[in-house]
């Protein structure tokens, strides 16, 4: 039924970019209607996985598999498929690449063409991303969509766009390399041991439950770990970050900060965890402190931000050590709610660069001290900046509640051997959990503080005066994305349903048990033996 | 030994390519003195031609060679093998896109002549032979001829004074290096009483007597080899040499060239001491670091592009050196660093000289055009220009899905494959590096206004150059089975073949 689907989605935009080459230069609203037009058709077809999908499966659905041959030297195999975590991951990429697109129409003056092409590319970059599943190619995607996202911040970006748009790139490459000899090493020792060299994800997985290849995996992780932390970001390496979110254009903050960045963490779901189990098991007393340092550490940042656009940028670090908490706490609480929460924070700081973006097409500055009683004066905008608000600080009903609360139910199952120890103390268990928790009262603190500068008080910067509402356009492209925090506040069933068997799965090829450290259990009463008259049949 | 004519006639027919190119350039040279100044022009066509012709012959080869062992001819001094065949259509495509570069070029230097086409072709004969020499004293007479061709190529811009002077720094150091390869050889001979590789192999072994003066040998070679494949710390005369130089000529020499040291490297470590391996293993793994460090850090500080694509060229050396290493592993992991070489000489032949064909179309009358800021809004002027110059830097910095990128794949694969585990993370940082200043050409071209308004002019020659170069660098990237499959022909290295 989807034969063919995945490669169709994913080649939509980049066939629309191709047709925008033989647009005239001219003719600016043209090639904005049509590019709209592409990323609306690739939104509609891509619908269709969603609403049709298959929860019963755990594994890759075989209605969207697409494999051939590419380079049978090396192995590398095309190969597209979804399972229940990446369909969530390409519905997300197709909506905000049409809402980034609407978002540009009046934003972008200069050089329209061209940005309208690294756009479209830009998402057949992504899209590949989470639909290979050879990993020759999911590299390969991996790099493209690097490109793009340079012009867009360093031709349409702020006033430091050179150094942020280098930056970006030069970070984010050094990551992928490493990551690129990871991939290597996992290529030859699969072929050495099995004689067949191949990328092919499916295969190459089952080396996680080689004991063998434990020794070599330790390796693999930092490799991995560097590319993938990288793009997350995850503290220490969020350097490039805010630089590149707040120079970026309003719809490459979208995309960088709703689909890039959740290329990171959908690494470690995917490869990390699964292929290398007994290493993700033994550094996730790393992971986690590194997640709740950047949640902490994010939030306080933000919290002194004089720029809007910085604030919400430092505000992802924070949200994103949320998801990575939650990845590592390796239970199905945890990753249920970790999963979730990449799709809410897509969801909800996709919206906030919008906000921004918005006010600072009217004002083009983004000082929050430039700012003051807007809700008087654009009164629509500032409902729909309280309801994400709410969102992205967790509030009951909306999406990002749910998220939190799911991944601190699976931090507070962390037991208590995952620690780390240091000159004879040891932090962990739940004390992973408990810093999660601090993070969301930071988290409720610079939102709300940011809103109260913005929309309350007086209107006493004459310039506010001339700020206009939203217009349709606008409201057209935010309610979208506010009725999608609504919907999985209100009613996460459909989404934890799909998310169901593919985590129950992953947990079980980390490490097994409902905690995902049985290994670690500590010794208890042992097990009733077999003849047992207690067992009970 | 007698002289058999009926033996000498058959073994000729592998080396037609090399007899053609130097018919070719004889009856250029001839032409040339009989044609008006004015009709100078068309010596270029008759040299394309020449060359082309060339092509099928090589391919012939490829075809007798088919499902038959490599062997030797020439008293075993001539290898017939699927190595000298991959490396053979490496220098041609070298040649064919030089040549079609320099038309315009020479035009505007007023430097138009037979003479440089002739040499240009000489060359590339020189090359091919070395790719096939399978004895110290073919290998260094192969070699001579074509760094002559080539000191006089360099310098050949007579009024020019950076070209004299990187004629002169040329010549020096090159001298100066085939001095130390003739030095290491007699050693070598010395040691061994062999010139012939296959014979060496077996006498160069440890423990064998006499080694130690064998290894001297070995370490001269390895770094009169060095200077030849430009790498640290054997690169001083690299840059001023590149820069100095017509950039058409530069463009050859950073590829058909570099290639051609390459395969002879591979030839005299792999077929003359697999024996002293862990003698020069450490030797070159230490020169494939330095080279594509100091490259890298060398190319961010320079503003000329001409400069700037010389030390990237040492970096890229580096890179390759990685693959010698490993060819001379046994087995399987020999094979792919062999490979990995031969692949990564033909893509960067490509992207190279692409990005070199970019400079010179930058080349006006009254404008230099090797400065970085001379890019300075290329993309609002010439689209398809900057974009195709977009496909080389980014190819050269080793971004999917272009050629440069499975060049470096394989090569990284190689030392990962060959446990040399530092020298790939050492080689995946650098080329991280070498992004930087690849995509301060980027920024030049699409984020800066253009200097001037002055339309580019561009001649069919060099944009059917630039075509087939763009063109190779994308499709090698996207689908490169064929060619992959193609330059598994390198495989067939003769070993320890007898002489015939």
């Amino acid at each position: 039924m989807f034969q063919g689907l995945l490669s169709l989605i994913c080649y939509v935009p980049l066939a629309g970019a191709l047709l925008i080459l033989f647009f005239p230069k001219d003719s600016k609203k043209g090639i904005a209607y049509f590019a709209t037009a592409v990323a609306a058709i690739d939104f509609a077809i891509s619908l269709p996985l969603f609403l049709q999908w298959d929860t019963s499966l755990a594994g890759f659905d075989q209605r969207t598999f697409e494999r051939f041959d590419w380079i049978p030297s090396i192995g590398a195999q095309y190969v597209f498929g979804l399972d229940g975590i990446s369909v969530l991951f390409v519905m997300l990429t197709t909506l905000l690449g049409l809402i980034s697109v609407l978002s540009s129409w009046s934003a972008i003056t200069e050089r329209v063409k061209e940005y309208y092409i690294f756009l479209l590319v830009l998402q057949t970059g992504m899209l590949g991303v989470f639909m290979s599943l050879d990993f020759f190619l999911f590299y390969v995607f991996w790099e493209v969509m690097l490109v793009p996202m340079y012009f867009l911040i360093g031709i349409w970006g702020g006033a430091n766009k050179l150094y942020a748009a280098i930056k970006f790139f030069l970070y984010t490459l050094f990551g992928s390399v490493l990551m690129l000899l990871g991939i290597l090493a996992v290529y030859f020792y699969y072929g050495a041991q099995t004689g067949v060299y191949t990328f092919d994800y499916t295969q190459l997985v089952t080396l996680g439950a080689d004991p063998e290849f434990f020794e070599l995996s330790k390796w693999i992780f930092w490799a991995f770990f560097i590319g993938f932390a990288i793009k997350v970001p995850m503290f220490p390496f969020h350097t490039w970050l805010p630089d590149a979110h707040t120079e970026a254009p309003t719809a490459g903050s979208v995309i960088l900060a709703g689909v890039l960045l959740k290329m990171g963490t959908y690494g470690f779901v995917r490869f990390n965890l699964p292929m290398l189990p007994e290493a993700s098991r033994l550094y996730a007393p790393y992971m986690l402190a590194l997640a709740v340092v950047g949640i902490i550490y994010g939030a306080l940042v933000a919290m002194v931000q004089r720029d809007w656009k910085k604030l919400v940028a430092y505000s992802s670090v924070s949200h994103l050590g949320f998801c990575m908490l939650g990845v590592f706490a390796l239970n199905v609480n945890g990753l249920n709610g970790g999963i979730l929460q990449m799709i809410n924070h897509g969801l909800s700081t996709g919206a906030l660069f919008l906000i921004v973006g918005i006010v600072y097409e009217r004002r083009h500055t983004r000082m929050i001290s430039e700012y003051g009683g807007l809700s008087k004066q654009m009164p629509v905008f500032a409902a729909i900046f309280m309801i994400i608000t709410m969102s992205s600080i967790g509030l009951p009903a909306l999406n990002g509640f749910i998220g939190e609360f799911t991944i601190l139910a699976g931090a507070f199952q962390i037991p208590s051997t995952v620690a780390l120890s240091f000159m004879g103390w040891s932090v962990g268990g739940k004390f992973w959990a408990v810093c999660g928790v601090s993070g969301i009262v930071l988290g409720a603190a610079y939102m709300l503080w940011l809103y109260q500068r913005t929309m309350f008080g007086g209107l006493d910067n004459p310039e506010n005066l001339k700020m206009t509402d939203c217009n349709t356009r606008e409201v057209i492209y935010l309610v979208p994305l506010v009725a999608c925090c609504f919907w999985i506040g209100l009613y996460p069933k459909p989404f934890f349903r799909i998310l169901e068997k593919p985590v129950a799965r992953l947990v079980e090829q980390v490490g097994g048990g409902r905690t995902g450290y049985a290994h670690l259990a500590a010794p208890g009463p042992a097990p009733a033996p077999a003849n047992d008259p207690r067992a009970v049949e | 030994m007698e002289f058999d004519a009926a033996k000498y006639l058959q073994d000729s027919q592998f080396i037609i390519a090399e007899l053609l190119l130097c018919f070719f350039a004889f009856i250029i040279l001839i032409v040339s003195a009989i044609l008006p100044k004015e009709a100078r022009r068309s010596i270029a066509w008759l040299s394309l031609f020449g060359t082309t012709c060339v092509v099928p012959s090589v391919a012939w080869i490829a075809w007798q060679l088919k499902g038959d062992a490599a062997r030797p001819v020439f008293f075993g001094d001539v290898a017939v093998d699927g190595l000298a065949f991959f490396f053979k259509l490496i220098f041609l495509v070298g040649a064919l896109l030089t040549i079609l570069i320099s038309i315009r070029y020479m035009d505007i230097e007023r430097a138009q002549a037979g003479e440089y086409y002739a040499l240009i072709m000489i060359a590339t004969a020189s090359m091919m032979f070395m790719a096939t020499a399978l004895s110290l004293l073919m290998i260094f007479i192969a070699l001579e001829t074509m760094a002559l061709s080539i000191y006089i190529l360099v310098g050949f811009l007579k009024e020019n004074r950076k070209s004299n002077e990187a004629a002169l720094k040329y010549f020096v150091l090159g001298g100066f290096s085939t001095a130390i390869f003739l030095y290491g050889s007699s050693l070598v001979y010395g040691a061994t009483g062999s010139i012939q590789l296959s014979e060496i192999a077996v006498r160069a072994v440890p423990g064998a007597p006499g080694v130690e003066i064998a290894v001297l040998g070995l370490i001269l070679i390895t770094v009169a080899l060095g200077f030849k494949v430009a790498a640290v710390p054997f690169h001083m005369y690299i840059p001023d040499a590149y820069e100095g130089a017509p950039t058409a000529i530069t463009a050859f020499i950073s590829t058909a060239s570099k290639a051609a040291a390459f395969v002879v490297a591979l030839r005299v470590l792999l077929a003359g001491f697999p024996g002293l391996h862990e003698y020069w293993a450490p030797l070159v793994a230490l020169m494939a670091a330095a080279s594509m460090t100091l490259g890298n850090v060398a190319a961010i500080l320079q503003d000329n592009m001409k400069r700037m694509l010389a030390y990237s060229s040492i970096a890229h050396a580096g890179y390759t050196l990685m693959g010698v290493l490993v060819a001379g592993m046994p087995g399987a992991t020999g094979q792919f660093g062999l490979k990995a070489v031969a692949v990564y000489m033909m893509v960067y032949t490509f992207m190279n000289i692409g990005a070199f064909a970019m400079v010179i179309m930058l080349r006006r009358e009254n404008l230099v055009g090797d400065q970085v800021a001379d890019f300075s809004g290329l993309a609002r002027r010439s689209p398809l220009a900057a974009f195709a110059m977009l496909l080389f830097l980014l190819s050269l910095a080793g971004i999917p899905p272009l050629a440069g990128f499975m060049g470096k794949w394989y090569l990284f694969g190689a030392a990962i494959k060959g446990h040399y585990a530092w020298l790939a993370v050492l080689a995946v940082v650098n080329s991280a590096i070498s992004l930087y200043y690849y995509l301060r050409v980027v920024v030049c071209m699409y984020l800066r206004e253009p200097l001037t308004d002055e339309p580019y002019n561009t001649s069919p020659a060099l944009t059917a150059a630039l075509a087939i170069a763009a063109g190779m660098t994308l499709l090698i990237g996207i689908m490169p089975e064929r060619f992959l499959r193609l330059a598994s022909f390198s495989y067939t290295l003769m070993m320890a073949a007898a002489p015939g």
